[in-house]
């Protein structure tokens, strides 16, 4: 932080960041398909692609059983988006009342070209700032220029798509705050420095960490609508398995993704026709009265606890290629939509996910 | 430290070996990444110099466990954007390095900020990292040691073995690519990790890594039995968490080192030997598991018994480590974690934030009468930011 910095680096910017790293040795993700094990997980994440609507996904868990890897592989298999072409914020042609400031000025000038672009999967480094998060003044314009202009942040950069939060448990307070404001409206309004800037960032959220090194504060945890608990696979035939895969993509990545292309092709697909479908699919009042009795047995908080049940059920139903949900939708759903919504019970200590079992054996029988 | 110097002088010498077998595997290898803990700080420079002797010219770089996160990442270059009128980045210490080994001395001061993106740079393959410890001292970030392959507790005063030579580890490196894995091995490793109680599947996987850099080293093209005794020792052992079920057919071994003098030299190689023969024979008609668990309990019984031994399982360092600590604690201003930006002047100990200083100040470079729109914007007391932690 002094001025005698030595300038021999100067001169790099961000985009040079990406491109030098890309060489120094980051290796492409992991395929999603490869992953041993963890299904719970992985339909968890499948479900958050399928109906974004739910409000993301809380991965926590033992160290090292590839939480991260299958949140990383994710970004692979998500279908592409349809955007305006040069458009900052992604927006989405689709909704007319959600374009930003520069899209209705373009769409009344000469209309809107829309571009298929990959979805983002964006990462939340534990260290970023409000400023990387909400977007700034950009400097450059400012100190060369004289002129105002807004630099879009990360959320900015993760609408439409998913966002990151990798030791979610230990993220800055400062910055939990943000993250419950923005993804509890869905819209990222900066009003410092100046600036008045608003633009919708409707992302899902998913995040991962290890419970021994830290809670995680309530009302962060209410916003995921589905939380997975990651063990480490027991059976050795899986952990064998587990070995190998992760020894192919250690010594040649290539050659795994090349391996698992098709799987990944074919997952791809149907993530997209189920994110088509999942607006069709109907619940009958008999699966909504069963949801909500479920929530009543288990005593969990607010009604947020069915909307989600019954929506994940739903997209269960869509990525399986059916009209209707039905109760084994909300069977299977259940631990992972209500495990971190039950109240405390000092008189039972059990695992949440144990409880919301036996609370399903003894509302439906086994 | 204590058992060891009760088991006597063999012991110390087997633990000699131990450590300089890793510092080869870690010049064959350095992606392993390893952890050293040594309450000799001559010990710990010693074993770093071999590294950096035998690893590849400039691969090696040491980190000051002081760095900041932003260093380590990259920041905005004040000295040039000022005198440039743009933002200029200065590359983070990591791309610098280009994928090298990062070495960091006093590993346990590494900030909580800064091992949570050193876990992240590790996955990424961004860097490979050596941490260096006193061993007494606070354990290291347990994610980190989590990613860590090679754990060694140097000895004091035991002499350090002739280090192999340098042609040696770089024909070695070249050979590294090319080292098979039978699919045994792969089912000992996933036997013997699960048999130490050993949880994370990052053990297996390290514990592999390191048996082939072991083959390469020897000059073989397939990991063998050896190899894996090795690695055992090196990945396995001292993240133990229980003994193995060894008592049953072998004797005892609470003499500590009594059975560890000869162990390297003789018993093990046949004992192996003569496991592997039948056990690939046995596998014809009956179901796997039997032989590859008599295979390993063999290999253990060789390679990792007097390890556990002298770190007295049960409460191995590595399973105690934990950040949680560390965030409880009552710190100092100049310390704690960031929590934004507060608009004052700097109090005892902490520290401006230029950036947020600037960006507060060039709205008003018009009104101000910065003439020059070319220079850094006129700075006024009130627009001072200071970096707050808690």
């Amino acid at each position: 932080m002094d001025g005698s910095l030595p300038l021999s680096t100067t001169g790099r910017r961000s985009r040079a960041r990406a491109a030098t790293a890309g060489e120094g040795g980051r290796r492409a993700a992991f395929p999603f398909s490869a992953i041993v094990g963890q299904e719970e997980l992985k339909l968890a994440l499948q479900l958050a692609v399928v109906e974004p609507a739910l409000g993301g996904v809380l991965a926590f868990g033992d160290r090292g059983t590839g939480k991260t890897t299958a949140i990383r592989a994710l970004a692979a298999v998500m279908p592409p988006l349809r955007t305006v072409e040069g458009c900052r914020f992604v927006c989405d042609p689709a909704a007319p009342e959600d374009l930003c400031h520069d899209c209705r000025a373009r769409a009344c000038a000469e209309g809107l070209r829309v571009v298929e672009r990959p979805a983002p999967v964006v990462d939340l480094p534990l260290g970023a700032t409000e400023d990387s998060l909400l977007g700034a003044l950009d400097l450059e314009q400012a100190l060369a220029h004289g002129r105002r202009v807004f630099q879009p942040g990360l959320f900015a950069r993760a609408h439409r798509g998913f966002l990151y939060v990798d030791e979610v448990n230990l993220l800055e307070d400062h910055l939990v705050d943000l993250l419950l404001d923005v993804s509890a409206s869905g819209e990222n309004a900066v009003e410092r420095e100046g600036l008045s800037v608003r633009h919708p960032a409707r992302f899902v959220l998913v995040g991962s960490g290890n419970p021994e090194e830290g809670e995680l504060r309530p009302q962060l945890i209410d916003r995921f609508g589905l939380c997975v608990e990651v063990r480490t696979p027991t059976a050795l035939s899986d952990r064998v398995e587990i070995l190998k895969r992760r020894d192919a993509y250690e010594r040649e990545p290539a050659r795994l993704a090349a391996a698992w292309a098709s799987a990944e092709g074919a997952l791809r697909d149907r993530l997209a026709l189920a994110r088509v479908r999942v607006a069709g699919v109907s619940a009958p009042d008999a699966v909504l009265a069963d949801a909500a009795q479920l929530c009543m047995a288990l005593g969990s908080d607010g009604l947020r606890a069915e909307l989600t049940l019954v929506r994940a059920a739903r997209a269960l139903a869509a990525l399986e290629g059916r009209r209707r949900v039905a109760r084994d939708d909300l069977r299977r759903v259940a631990p992972m939509a209500l495990r971190h919504r039950l109240r405390r019970d000092p008189l039972d200590e059990s695992d949440a996910g144990a409880r919301v079992a036996r609370a399903l054996v003894e509302a439906w029988g086994p | 430290m204590n058992g060891a110097a009760l088991g006597g002088a063999s012991a110390e010498a087997r633990a000699a070996a131990d450590a300089c077998a890793a510092a080869a595997l870690l010049a064959v290898d350095p992606g392993l990444g390893g952890w050293v803990r040594s309450i000799s700080l001559d010990a710990r420079d010693a074993w770093a110099a071999s590294v950096r002797d035998l690893a590849q010219a400039g691969a090696c770089r040491r980190m000051p466990p002081s760095i900041t996160p932003e260093r380590l990442d990259g920041e905005l270059d004040l000295a040039a954007a000022l005198a440039l009128g743009r933002p200029v980045r200065r590359a983070g210490w990591l791309e610098e390095g280009g994928g090298g080994l990062a070495m960091v001395h006093a590993a346990d001061r590494l900030s909580p900020e800064v091992a949570v993106r050193l876990r992240r740079a590790v996955d990424m393959g961004e860097t490979a990292l050596l941490a260096l410890s006193d061993a007494d001292a606070e354990p290291l970030d347990a994610g980190l040691a989590d990613r860590l392959a090679l754990v060694v507790d140097l000895p004091i005063g035991a002499a350090m073995p002739l280090r192999p030579p340098r042609r040696r580890t770089e024909r070695a490196r070249r050979r590294l690519v090319g080292v098979n894995a039978t699919a045994e091995a792969f089912e000992a490793v996933a036997v013997a990790a699960e048999m130490l109680g050993v949880e994370s599947p990052r053990g297996a996987a390290h514990c592999l890594r390191a048996a082939r850099a072991a083959a390469a080293l020897a000059g073989r093209r397939e990991v063998d039995a050896d190899d894996l005794r090795l690695a055992m020792r090196l990945t396995l052992a001292p993240r133990a968490l229980r003994r193995p079920p060894l008592q049953d057919d072998a004797p005892p071994p609470p003499g500590g080192a009594s059975p560890g003098e000869d162990a390297p030299a003789d018993p093990p190689a046949p004992d192996a030997e003569a496991s592997t023969q039948p056990g690939r024979e046995e596998t014809g008609d009956s179901p796997t598991p039997p032989a590859v668990e008599e295979l390993v309990v063999a290999m253990l019984r060789a390679a990792a018994l007097d390890v556990l031994e002298t770190q007295g399982v049960g409460a191995p360092r590595a399973a105690k480590a934990g950040a949680r600590g560390r965030y409880g604690v009552v710190r100092p201003a100049a310390r704690g974690r960031p929590a934004g930006v507060a608009a004052r002047r700097p109090r005892r100990g902490e520290r401006i934030d230029l950036v947020a200083t600037l960006r507060a100040a060039a709205p008003w470079r018009t009104l101000r009468g910065g003439a020059d729109a070319s220079g850094p914007p006129p700075v006024r007391l009130r627009d001072l930011r200071t970096r707050r932690r808690v």
